[in-house]
Parts: C-alpha cells; sequence; structure tokens
C-alpha cells in the first residue's frame, strides 16, 4: 500500500540521520536522501490515477474532542508544488557540495527537515494539518539562516520570523474561529471545509487574516520588507529552498482558502489584486535599482510573486492553473538564478553587479546556463516562464481590462532589469580577478536538470498541465455551487 | 514529399545548426561551423521550394503536437499553415537568409566569436520560420519573441562594448513594448473567438460590423506590436542603434526580415483589418509619419549604416502606409523587393566597411569606385533600385505603393512622394560620397583599401540580379501583363485599395523620371567633390534638427526614462528605506527591544528566546482549542 507519508517520513529519517555524522558522510547520506525523496515522489505519480478526490491518504487522529486528524494525501493541486519541493530539495543539496566541508551534519539534516515539512504542508487536507506545517517549516529555516547566514543573519532572520508569525497567528485565530463557527460538522478534507458556507460579513475577517498570512510569506506588497535582507544574508542552499518552494507556501495557501472567502472577494478583490500588482511594478523598479545580485533577485520575486498572488485573487479556473504552473516556473528559474549567484560569489568573492563584469569570456559555459534562465524568468516564449504568466494576465485581462495592462507592463519591466543584470555581470570588459575553475560536478548537473526542465515546460507545458487540471477540475464544482 | 515532411525540412535543419555550432562550436574549426552554419538555411530554402511547388495555391495545414491546452480560450496545437502568402515571405527568409549566411562566412572570418555568429543567425531563422508559419497567433507570438532575442544578441555580439550592450537592451525592451501590445491583442482575441487559430479568427470576424468596438481595440493593440517590430513611430528609435550589430545581422534582421515582421502580421490578418477602418486611419498617419521623420533624418547622417538604417524605417513606414490604404498585397511586394536591394545596400557597404577596415564614416571616403569595382557595380544597383529608378525593383513597388495612396486620398500620396524624393536625395548622396570623387581618408587607409573576397561578392551578385529583375513580379496594370506577384498573393490575401487611372500611372512614371534625373545631376555635382569640413560642420535651424534625430532620444530621455530611472531610485533609497521597513520593523524593534531586556534577566540568546514564545503560544493555542469544545 502506498502511503503519501513517506514523503514526509524520507527526508525527515534522512535528515535526522545526518545529525549524528561528520561533515562529509552526512552530505551524501542527505543527497541521497533528497534524490530518494524525488524519486518517490515520481513513483507515486507513475501510479496516481485519480482525477477527483484524494489518494494515498494517510490520516491519523489528532485532537479527538474536535474530530480533528492529521490528514496527508496527494491531489490534484498537490502534484505540482510537491514536485517542485522535491526538486528544488536536490537542487539545494547538490548546491551545498561546495559546502560539504564547512557545515556539519546538523547543516544537512536540518536541509532535509525542511524539504520534509515543506512536502507534508503542499500534502495537507485540512486546516489544521495546513497550519502545523506551514509553522513546522519555519523551525528548520530559522535555525539554518541563523546560524550560517550572514553577519547580519541574525536580525534579518528574526524580522522573517516576527513577520510570519505576526501572520501565522492571524490565520490560526481565523481557524479557530472557523472551527468553532461550523461547530461539530467534521472538517478533515478540504472538500468538506468548502461545503462550510459562512455568512458574508465573517468572510471579510477571515480575507484580512488570509491575506495577511498568506501576503507575508509569498510576499505580496506591503508585506516584503523581511525578504530583501533575508535573501542576502541566508546562506545560497537554503535561500534555494526560500525563494524557490518557501515563497509558494503563500500562493498554495490562497488557493486553498480562497474558496472559503468567495463572496467576500467578489468585493474586495479589486482592491487586494490592486495592492498585489503595485508590488508587481514596485518590486521591478527597485530591481532595476539594485546592485547586489541576490537583493535583486528579492525584488525580482516579489514582482513575480505579486502577479501569481494577483492572479489567484481572481479565483478563476484558468488563473488557477496558471498560478500552479507558474509557481513551478518560477521555483525552476529562482532556483537556477541563485545557483548562478552562489557560483559568481564564490568565483568573485561579491555579489555586487559589475565585480564579475567580463565573465562570459572566462565562464562561456556558466553565462550559457545564466542567460537561459534569464529568458525563463522574462517568460520568452517556449521557456517555462511564458505559460504561467499567459494564463494569469489572461484572468486579469477577464477580471478587468485595465489590471492585464499593468500586469503586463511587467514583462516589459522585467526584461529591463533581467537584461541589464545579465550584461553588467556578465559582458562587460571585464575584471581581473574572476578564477577560471570550471563548474563542479553538482553545480554543473544542478543547472542542466533546470535547463531541462526550462525546456521541457516551455515545449510540453500541456503535460504539466494535465496534472494541475486535476487540481482545478476539483474545485469546478465549488465555482458552480457559488 | 509530404507536407508534413517538408514543414519538418524546413524548420529544424537551423534549430539543428544552432545546437550544433552553440554547443560544440568552440571546438570545431572554422570551415565546419560555416558548413554547419550555412546548411540549416540552404535544407530549409530547398525545402521552401519543394513545398512550393508541391502546394502552391493551397492551404496546407500541418499539425505536430498540441501544445496547450485551456478550454474555450487557449486550445493551441503546434500547427503550421503554407498558403502563398507564407511562400513568398519563406522564399525571402531562406533564400536571402542562405545568401546572408553565405556572406557572413568571410565578413566575419577573423572574428573569434565565429561559432556564436552562425549559431545565433541559425537560430534567428529558426524563429523566423516559426513566425511565419505559425498557424495560430501564439505559435506566430513565439517566433515574434524570438526574433527579438536573436536581435537583442546579435546587436550585442561585441559583448564587451557596454555601448553595443545598451544598444541591444533598447532593441529588447522596445520590441518588448510592442509585445506586450501583442500580447493583451492575442488576450483579447482569445476571448473574443474562442480561439487563436488565424484562419477562424479571420472567418469569426466577417461576423461582426465595420468598426466593431471591441475589434477595434484588437487591431490597435496588434499594431502596437508592429509598431515595436517594424520600428515604427513612436517605437522606431532602437533601430538605428541596432547597427551596433555586425553587418550582416543589420542586412538581414534590421533590413530584410525581422523587421518586416509588422507588415506580413497585419497582411496575414488583412480580413480583419478591413472590416476597422478607424484602425486603418491610424495605421495611415503613423506609417506617413515614420516615413517622413526617417527620410529626413537619413539627409543628414554621416555613418554609412545610419543612413541605410534610417531608409530602413522610411521604407517600412511606406508599407504600413500601403497597409492602411487596403493595398495589401503591394505592402508584400515592397517587402519582397526591399529584401532584395536592402539586403544588397547592406551587404555592399559591408564590403566597403570590411575594405576599409571598419571605416563607416562617409566624410572619411570617396573616390572607392576604382579600388573596389565590384562593389561598387552592386552599390549603384541597390541604390538605383531603391530610389524607383525604372525598371530596378524599387521602381515596380513604390509606383504601386503610390498609386493607392493617390487611390485613398491625394495628401497622402503627396506627402510620400516627399519622402520619396527625400530618399532619392540621402541615397544619391551616400552613393557619391562614398565611390566618387577623392578618397578623404588617410593614405594610409587607401592604401590598405581592397576589394572583398568571393565569397563576399557572390551573394551580392545574385541580390543585385534579383534588385535588377525583381520588379517584374508585379508588372503594372498598363502594360497588360499579369501581376504575377497579385495574382499569386490574392489566392491568401484580398487587396481593398482602389486603382487610379492609366493617364495618371503615366504622368507618374514620367516626373519620377524627369525628378531623378534631375537629382542625379544635382547630387553629382554636390557630392562628389566635397571636403571633409563640410560633412561635420555645424548645420542650423531644421538641419541640425535633422541631424539630430528630430531629438527623440533625448525627448524619450527626459520623459519617460528619467522619471521612471528617479522613480525607482526614490522608491529603493527614500521609500522602501524609510517607509516601508520603518513601519515594518516597528513590531520587530519593539520585541527586540523587550527581548534585549529580557535577556538581562535571562540567559540564552534573543532568537531561542522568540522561538520559545512562539511555540509557547502555539501550545497555548492548541489548549484553548480543548477548551472550546
Amino acid at each position: 500500500m502506498l502511503s503519501a507519508s513517506l514523503l514526509f517520513v524520507l527526508p525527515l529519517v534522512f535528515g535526522l540521520l545526518c545529525f549524528f555524522l561528520k561533515s562529509r558522510p552526512a552530505y551524501y547520506v542527505s543527497l541521497i536522501g533528497s534524490v530518494s525523496s524525488l524519486f518517490y515522489f515520481i513513483f507515486l505519480l507513475i501510479n496516481y490515477t485519480a482525477t477527483q478526490g484524494t489518494l494515498f491518504g494517510w490520516e491519523f487522529e489528532w485532537i479527538a474532542k474536535m474530530h480533528i486528524n492529521l490528514h496527508l494525501a496527494l491531489d490534484g493541486m498537490t502534484i505540482l508544488p510537491l514536485f517542485l519541493s522535491n526538486l528544488i530539495g536536490m537542487i539545494s543539496i547538490f548546491s551545498a557540495f561546495a559546502y560539504q566541508d564547512k557545515r556539519n551534519g546538523s547543516y544537512f539534516g536540518l536541509l532535509l527537515m525542511s524539504i520534509a515539512c515543506l512536502n507534508a504542508f503542499f500534502m495537507a487536507q485540512n486546516p489544521f494539518t495546513f497550519y502545523l506545517f506551514f509553522e513546522l517549516a519555519l523551525i528548520p529555516i530559522y535555525f539554518l539562516v541563523i546560524q550560517w547566514g550572514g553577519p547580519q543573519a541574525k536580525k534579518s532572520v528574526f524580522t522573517f520570523f516576527i513577520y510570519t508569525v505576526f501572520g501565522s497567528f492571524l490565520l490560526l485565530a481565523a481557524l479557530i474561529y472557523f472551527y468553532s463557527y461550523i461547530g461539530i460538522n467534521v472538517a478533515n478534507n478540504w472538500s468538506d471545509v468548502y461545503l462550510n458556507k459562512i455568512p458574508e460579513h465573517l468572510q471579510y475577517w477571515f480575507l484580512i487574516a488570509f491575506f495577511i498570512a498568506f501576503g507575508i510569506k509569498s510576499p505580496v506588497f506591503p508585506f516584503h520588507s523581511w525578504q530583501a535582507n533575508l535573501y542576502e544574508q541566508a546562506d545560497k542552499p537554503t535561500v534555494i529552498l526560500i525563494a524557490a518552494v518557501m515563497s509558494k507556501m503563500g500562493i498554495f495557501g490562497f488557493l486553498r482558502f480562497n474558496l472559503i472567502v468567495q463572496q467576500a472577494l467578489q468585493h474586495w478583490g479589486t482592491e487586494l489584486i490592486v495592492l498585489c500588482l503595485i508590488g508587481v511594478i514596485y518590486g521591478a523598479l527597485i530591481a532595476w535599482r539594485q546592485n547586489h545580485f541576490s537583493r535583486l533577485l528579492a525584488f525580482s520575486s516579489l514582482s513575480h510573486m505579486g502577479l501569481i498572488a494577483a492572479g489567484t485573487l481572481t479565483v478563476n479556473a484558468i488563473a488557477m492553473e496558471g498560478a500552479l504552473f507558474q509557481c513551478l516556473a518560477h521555483g525552476i528559474a529562482v532556483a537556477g538564478l541563485f545557483l548562478v549567484a552562489d557560483v559568481v560569489a564564490r568565483k568573485t568573492g561579491n555579489e555586487a553587479l559589475d565585480g564579475s563584469s567580463g565573465m562570459a569570456k572566462v565562464n562561456p559555459r556558466l553565462a550559457t546556463y545564466y542567460f537561459i534562465l534569464v529568458l525563463a524568468s522574462v517568460g520568452l516564449p517556449l521557456t517555462s516562464g511564458f505559460v504561467g504568466e499567459l494564463l494569469l494576465i489572461s484572468a486579469l485581462t477577464k477580471y478587468q481590462l485595465g489590471l492585464g495592462i499593468i500586469a503586463g507592463v511587467s514583462i516589459i519591466l522585467g526584461a529591463v532589469y533581467m537584461l541589464q543584470c545579465y550584461q553588467r555581470m556578465m559582458f562587460g570588459a571585464g575584471v581581473q580577478d574572476i578564477s577560471k575553475a570550471d563548474l563542479s560536478l553538482f553545480e554543473d548537473y544542478g543547472f542542466i536538470i533546470l535547463i531541462i526542465l526550462v525546456f521541457a515546460l516551455g515545449f510540453f507545458p500541456i503535460q504539466w498541465f494535465q496534472l494541475a487540471f486535476y487540481g482545478v477540475t476539483q474545485f469546478g464544482d465549488y465555482f458552480m455551487s457559488h | 514529399m509530404s507536407a508534413n515532411m517538408l514543414v519538418h525540412l524546413m524548420l529544424w535543419p537551423p534549430l539543428i545548426g544552432f545546437i550544433i555550432n552553440g554547443i560544440l562550436g568552440s571546438k570545431l574549426n572554422k570551415t565546419f561551423v560555416q558548413w554547419i552554419g550555412c546548411t540549416g538555411p540552404l535544407v530549409s530554402f530547398i525545402a521552401a521550394v519543394l513545398a512550393y511547388f508541391s502546394f502552391k495555391d493551397q492551404k496546407t495545414v500541418v499539425s505536430f503536437y498540441q501544445w496547450i491546452n485551456v478550454p474555450d480560450l487557449f486550445e493551441i496545437n503546434f500547427e503550421f499553415f503554407l498558403d502563398n502568402l507564407s511562400f513568398v515571405m519563406l522564399m525571402i527568409v531562406t533564400g536571402v537568409g542562405t545568401l546572408i549566411h553565405a556572406y557572413s562566412g568571410g565578413y566575419m572570418h577573423d572574428d573569434e566569436g565565429f561559432h556564436r555568429f552562425f549559431a545565433y543567425l541559425n537560430l534567428f531563422l529558426f524563429s523566423m520560420l516559426l513566425l511565419i508559419l505559425g498557424s495560430n497567433l501564439l505559435i506566430l507570438f513565439a517566433g515574434w519573441e524570438g526574433v527579438g532575442l536573436c536581435s537583442f544578441l546579435l546587436i550585442g555580439f561585441w559583448y564587451k562594448n557596454t555601448d553595443y550592450n545598451a544598444a541591444a537592451r533598447k532593441a529588447f525592451i522596445m520590441n518588448r513594448i510592442g509585445d506586450l501590445g501583442f500580447l493583451i491583442a492575442m488576450i483579447l482575441i482569445a476571448y473574443q473567438f474562442q480561439t487563436l487559430d488565424i484562419r477562424v479568427i479571420l472567418d469569426g470576424a466577417k461576423q461582426y460590423p465595420i468598426n466593431e468596438p471591441f475589434n477595434v481595440m484588437i487591431t490597435l493593440f496588434l499594431f502596437v506590436g508592429v509598431c515595436g517590430k517594424s520600428a515604427q513611430v513612436p517605437l522606431f528609435t532602437w533601430l538605428p542603434d541596432a547597427m551596433a550589430g555586425p553587418t550582416p545581422v543589420s542586412a538581414l534582421i534590421h533590413a530584410a526580415t525581422m523587421v518586416t515582421a509588422g507588415i506580413y502580421l497585419v497582411a496575414r490578418l488583412s480580413a480583419m483589418y478591413t472590416l476597422t477602418p478607424i484602425t486603418n486611419q491610424i495605421i495611415i498617419g503613423v506609417g506617413l509619419i515614420t516615413a517622413l521623420i526617417a527620410a529626413f533624418t537619413a539627409l543628414k547622417q554621416n555613418d554609412i549604416k545610419k543612413v541605410l538604417a534610417y531608409s530602413t524605417v522610411s521604407q517600412l513606414g511606406y508599407m504600413v502606409v500601403a497597409l492602411g490604404v487596403g493595398a495589401y498585397t503591394t505592402a508584400v511586394f515592397h517587402v519582397v523587393t526591399h529584401a532584395f536591394f536592402k539586403a544588397l545596400l547592406f551587404l555592399a557597404a559591408g564590403s566597403v566597411i570590411h575594405g576599409l577596415h571598419g571605416e563607416q564614416d562617409i566624410s572619411k571616403m570617396g573616390g572607392l569606385k576604382e579600388k573596389m569595382k565590384w562593389t561598387h557595380l552592386v552599390f549603384l544597383i541597390g541604390t538605383l533600385a531603391i530610389i524607383g529608378c525604372p525598371p530596378f525593383a524599387g521602381f515596380f513597388s513604390k509606383d504601386e505603393i503610390l498609386a493607392a495612396a493617390y487611390g485613398h486620398h491625394i495628401i497622402i500620396f503627396i506627402l510620400l512622394s516627399i519622402a520619396s524624393v527625400c530618399t532619392a536625395w540621402y541615397m544619391l548622396r551616400l552613393y557619391f560620397s562614398c565611390f566618387h570623387g577623392q578618397y578623404r581618408g588617410d593614405h594610409h587607409s587607401w592604401d590598405h583599401a581592397h576589394e572583398s573576397p568571393v565569397i563576399m561578392l557572390g551573394p551580392l551578385f545574385v541580390l543585385a540580379i534579383l534588385a535588377t529583375i525583381g520588379g517584374f513580379f508585379g508588372l503594372p496594370e498598363i502594360t497588360h501583363q499579369t501581376h504575377l506577384m497579385h495574382d499569386f498573393l490574392s489566392k491568401s490575401v484580398q487587396d481593398t485599395s482602389h486603382h487610379p487611372s492609366h493617364l495618371f500611372e503615366i504622368v507618374l512614371w514620367l516626373v519620377t523620371i524627369i525628378v531623378l534625373v534631375s537629382l542625379f545631376i544635382i547630387t553629382k555635382k554636390r557630392y562628389s567633390n566635397k571636403s571633409i569640413e563640410e560633412y561635420n560642420g555645424s548645420d542650423t535651424g531644421i538641419s541640425n534638427v535633422f541631424r539630430n534625430k528630430f531629438y527623440l532620444d533625448e525627448i524619450y530621455d527626459l520623459i519617460i526614462i528619467k522619471p521612471v530611472y528617479s522613480l525607482g531610485n526614490w522608491l529603493k533609497t527614500t521609500f522602501e528605506h524609510q517607509f516601508v521597513q520603518g513601519i515594518m520593523y516597528l513590531p520587530s524593534t519593539v520585541l527586540s527591544k523587550a527581548g534585549t531586556n529580557l535577556r538581562a534577566l535571562q540567559s540564552g540568546n534573543t532568537g531561542m528566546y522568540i522561538l520559545a514564545m512562539i511555540l509557547g503560544l502555539v501550545i497555548f493555542c492548541l489548549m484553548f482549542i480543548f477548551k472550546l469544545v
């Protein structure tokens, strides 16, 4: 009997094992852990047949008095995010190859534990399980950043923590209220949850709580100020996890909870979408003026995530497909770009954009990988970034033409800052002291896997959509009923 | 051979060439790189010729696989479409493309990025083929953005030069502004027609009344895309800067093929544009302004490639006017002849630049006909073709545009004629300045000036022949011969323009000949023996405006780039730091103060304390749940 819970247990067990090992063996154990988790996921996917409902479920009685269970399972919505978390988990561990002698076993253990928590988060089948892992995923990241981050890491992670915890409390409060409101009804599946109709005046309160909680996590303007500092300070394998996967937790939250507050969204949707879109433009403009690569990527993420969040808030099937797809596409691109940041920072000792000028001459392979990732990030057709953006902008255009055009401006601004950044880092006359050393084996593998996916998503999006589509059709009935 | 097979043979060879040269090129020797690079386009060309003989006058659809499937909105197949319009474009793109690939083998031979150059050119060809073969707008758009990307890569080919990089970026971004228009138009089309398949859209459009607002909006947004790609006002300033790229690139991308993609798009969707006369008025206006501004600017440029670049912009303006008055086949005819003579002129200019070791300033040229006999000959043919001298190619197509303009409104005709006179003036100025009179550069460069190798001259001769006879594909009505181009294209595109009387044609011809002869005499006198100072001398009044390109770059800088730039800076330094961070840090500052105070009481660091606090609160909340029940 296949069980989804293994996706949580596998990395967790390997992670715990790492704590007792020295650095180098721990690295290889963590590598095996992440790879086996990814393969197990692919194995589950091959056996995944459902177009409705959940599969491979694992349920466990948690709070008996309220009939709340811990419930992990695969459904249509979870597939792309789970693929993302397992894939990026592996890429993150690949990128840690360069640090294998400088970090001890607990570092690799914590990386695996955060992968485990992220997996469990995406598989959560009821709000309380969702909440539990929403919180738990934070803890390994917290330790990773505080121990192995840059000189300002403490302050930045502290801000991050305060922010997310503040959001989480609102979420928790909302959930408690929700459960006390629905009373004795059992709500251990999302479908049960959506069946409960909440009166409209309460929905507004829920919407505020959800928007702040998930807006902080994504992040969405104006809850983003933890982001740039954290991305700058955290070490790269960790920030790959944060930027590529953790930021998607907020979006996933929107996708899961929007149906509860659908009527409130009909009234406040435009305002909230405008807020997200302000972030899209705002992030892009600041990214344009950044001089530090990781900070630039942070603001670029703000811009991209703002677009996805805006799309989800339209509560439209097209936008939901687009959001799921774009989460995967953005995760792949941003993970690759942070890999570049990692390599460049190690070769030149800094992340100033002009600090690596002329690198294309010295490291043509890196420059090529980087360029393809830039293309994916600016959403060129036939790369991963295009289709998701197309669907999101379509949904926004349908919602309101003006909003669609504003969202579309992001494709212009994206080109402005990404190309300038690329040209400053790779082109130009060049500086002298760049290490000519080639990429290490694992870096190469990491890049090659990501780039294959960039094109696989670009040329054959339909296969991936089929996977996301199950999730969206699942919601089809609820759209009708409202 | 089946259509399926032929489309495969057209599309993939350039892509394969790109992959081989892109990945292995640095390890292969140059001859091999060149063979790989040229074979792809040649195979495409042969496949296109074969396809022409098997499938002309038909509409053939070739479907590969389903690309995107979002029910009722984006059901997109990876699908290609062959009809007479695509054949005309295919011949230009693969035919002229192959010639320019061959030429590049000589022109770029000493460049260290030789393999990179061929890889990019091949990728360009692949994208261009996607653009002209795509049977739905999304595939077309993929090619549309792809050619923009290749243009970016090739303009900034010499990437160590930051100015070239800036030019490349400018081209890509201005194109992207247009692309946004295209994207929005596509989305609107998808909602209006539930499909992006071009043929279905055109059938669907016929059901709507003239000037239906939604359709007007769609055609206008699409035209924004055309302005970006085909360098129309206000988005044309990237094209002159794009001359930073190697000359074969200017010939292939920025003269013969990519920039005509916008013309192709409107011609492709002509059935829709005929239903939106409001849009057509705007198109005529934009085309006229572009043709005039660019022609005036070209009068005062001293860089041989810049003159040709502005001339391209001006000719594109002509084509756009032709589209606006409904003379779609005429516009495509001009695309064809323009591809011949402009590619010829650019490659000949490249031959001059190559022979003078990189000199582009015409004030330092002169008398080159002694040193470069063949280049001189082909350049002269190109010049005669572009100024519309009978019987060269440009004469027939330009004459047709003028006639169609006259049929629409006399003002359009007059303004286009002014642009036409300017064209003759600056092209003859360019020709005489380069090839006649005394050499104005230093002796050293004169002694080293040389004719180009055969591999470069070969393509020039072929293009020269095409520029000479290309016009006979479209003989005017008055000759009582069939207009081959018009006949051929009418199976895919319907004209709506009016033809003026035969008398008008005859008068127009006579006036053309008289004007050209007198211009020839005047410019020969004026520019054969001008001194270097006279070229660089300061201008006053209106000529200064021309020389400085109407100050458009400065104006854009002032009203768009600078404000956005300052806004970005202000947001980054002031707003983000003081406002957003100030407010958002408030809780953390307060808590961290509290944390520090508590730390005096308890041991352990702040982080751990906060963590404990949070875990405590979580547990507390969970207990709260239990009590609730």
